[in-house]
């Protein structure tokens, strides 16, 4: 009985794994049957329409076109690889670069800094003779100098010293300065303007001017000799003691003010009437004959002096300022000037 | 004895009227005392120099001592000070010293102060507060 119960379990087996083969070729066999139909139905269509080729060509192109696509895809795989790998290789190369760049920097600045450190310091040369002359190396290397050089460095000094400090030579100085000072022209501002109008022949000359016709004034005196020489460079030398004066003062272009700027400029700076000149009025000027040096005539007055400059003196006379001193030096020759 | 030549302001009324009711001129008050060395030297100056310069400026002593309203007003505190007023205006001028307020210094030539006044001047007439000393004294910076 029990023997019997097995052999049905091994059928019943058997069974199922034919199912499972039988189920398996029924697959198979299915699939196959859908391709053959496929082909059957694809003859068909070709063989009824001409249609239907298109839309087979059609279908093929979009198959190709996917193809494609994959295929580009693949090769656009392919690119990126390479662009990756070609990104690595730049990188490196951007590195070194970097590492070269920093060196040569690096290089470049030692180069400089080389450079600066030899033009700054100027070392003077080892010389074994020099030394020797001046002192004397003991066992252990170290040098000694003799008293000889030391009295010899100490004169040095002293002679430096003695160069620099001359307390009489200062003191000589100072006092030539001082009396430079003292001897010098000093004139207010509004002084120093009214002379140097009188210096300006007419309404356009410019002080610049003036110097240049003065100097020929004096050249003319030297080609012929006359005594008239040393009172033209009298008047020029009061001419620029006048400019210097009023630059110091802060007339910064003295040189080009002609007469009717410095009239204006007497019109601003001056303070008080009783400075004021009255060309008919004011007495201003004492004159001198060249041929009597020794007698004095004024003072007379500006319109007076320029009548007779023109009809009576004949450059033979030489006049002076009512306010500077009977000094030699401030006698003018009656050519340099013009009274009104 | 230059301090007896030169008149003396005795109150601060004084001081205050000098400088209000001179219309024309340069005001220089020299503030100081009467036996102090640098006043002495710096009066003889003064008193020198006053009868070229009366046409433009005037010049007054006053003592410290008697009259001590404005020794916190314009720190009065050198043993000699001169200043400069024009209209009822206080002028400064740069002497070089670092200080524009006052002559605190002496100087040894008239014709310098002579030149120092008329540019104060001529500088306070064109209506300007400060004027720059036509001579530099960086070498008399007192501390």
């Amino acid at each position: 009985m029990k023997y019997t119960q097995y052999p049905n379990s091994s059928k019943l087996k058997r069974n199922s794994d034919r199912r499972e083969h039988d189920e398996k070729l029924s697959d198979e066999l299915h699939n196959q049957s859908t391709i053959y139909e496929d082909e059957e139905l694809s003859r068909a269509e070709y063989d009824s329409d001409s249609d239907s080729s298109v839309e087979d060509s059609t279908d093929n192109e979009n198959s190709g076109k996917e193809m494609d696509e994959k295929s580009y895809e693949k090769n656009e795989d392919h690119v990126e690889d390479h662009r990756k790998r070609k990104k690595s290789k730049i990188q490196l190369l951007d590195i070194a670069e970097f590492k070269k760049e920093n060196l040569a920097d690096l290089d470049y600045q030692i180069g400089n800094s080389e450079s600066k450190v030899e033009k700054g310091v100027n070392i003077e040369p080892f010389n074994i003779d020099d030394e020797i002359k001046h002192g004397v190396f003991d066992k252990d290397g170290n040098y000694i100098k003799t008293e000889n050089a030391t009295e010899n460095d100490q004169q040095d000094n002293e002679e430096w010293m003695n160069d620099v400090i001359n307390t009489e030579e200062v003191n000589r100085l100072e006092k030539e300065q001082s009396v430079k000072t003292q001897n010098s022209r000093h004139y207010m501002v509004h002084e120093a303007l009214n002379l140097l109008k009188f210096f300006l022949v007419d309404e356009n000359e410019t002080v610049l001017e003036s110097l240049g016709r003065l100097n020929k004034l004096r050249k003319i005196a030297i080609s012929k000799k006359n005594k008239s020489l040393k009172y033209v460079i009298h008047g020029i030398e009061l001419l620029s003691d006048l400019i210097n004066i009023l630059e110091k003062k802060g007339f910064s272009e003295v040189y080009e003010y002609n007469r009717l700027k410095v009239q204006d400029a007497i019109e601003e700076e001056i303070f008080d009437d009783s400075s004021r000149i009255v060309n008919h009025k004011t007495k201003l000027w004492g004159f001198k004959w060249l041929n009597k040096l020794d007698e004095y005539h004024g003072l007379y007055t500006n319109y007076e002096m320029s009548y007779w400059q023109k009809s009576y003196f004949k450059n033979s006379v030489i006049v002076k300022f009512h306010s500077e001193p009977d000094r030699d030096e401030n006698w003018i020759h009656v050519s340099c000037l013009s009274f009104m | 004895m230059a301090s007896v030549l030169l008149p003396q302001l005795r109150t601060g009324w004084h001081v205050d009227q000098a400088i209000v009711t001179e219309t024309k001129r340069l005001v220089v008050i020299r503030f100081g005392r009467k036996n102090d060395r640098q006043c002495m030297i710096m009066d003889e100056l003064l008193s020198s120099i006053a009868e070229r310069v009366r046409n433009f400026a005037v010049i007054y002593l006053c003592d410290i001592d008697e009259v001590s309203d404005f020794d916190e007003m314009y720190e009065l505190t050198d043993p000699m000070t001169v200043m400069f007023f024009y209209h009822n205006k206080h002028m400064m001028c740069d002497f070089g010293t670092g200080n524009n307020n006052k002559l605190n210094f002496i100087v040894d030539d008239k014709q310098e102060m002579i030149d120092i006044l008329e540019t104060i001047f001529r500088g306070a007439r064109k209506n300007k507060g400060l004027v720059v000393s036509p001579y530099d004294y960086n070498h008399k910076r007192v501390s």
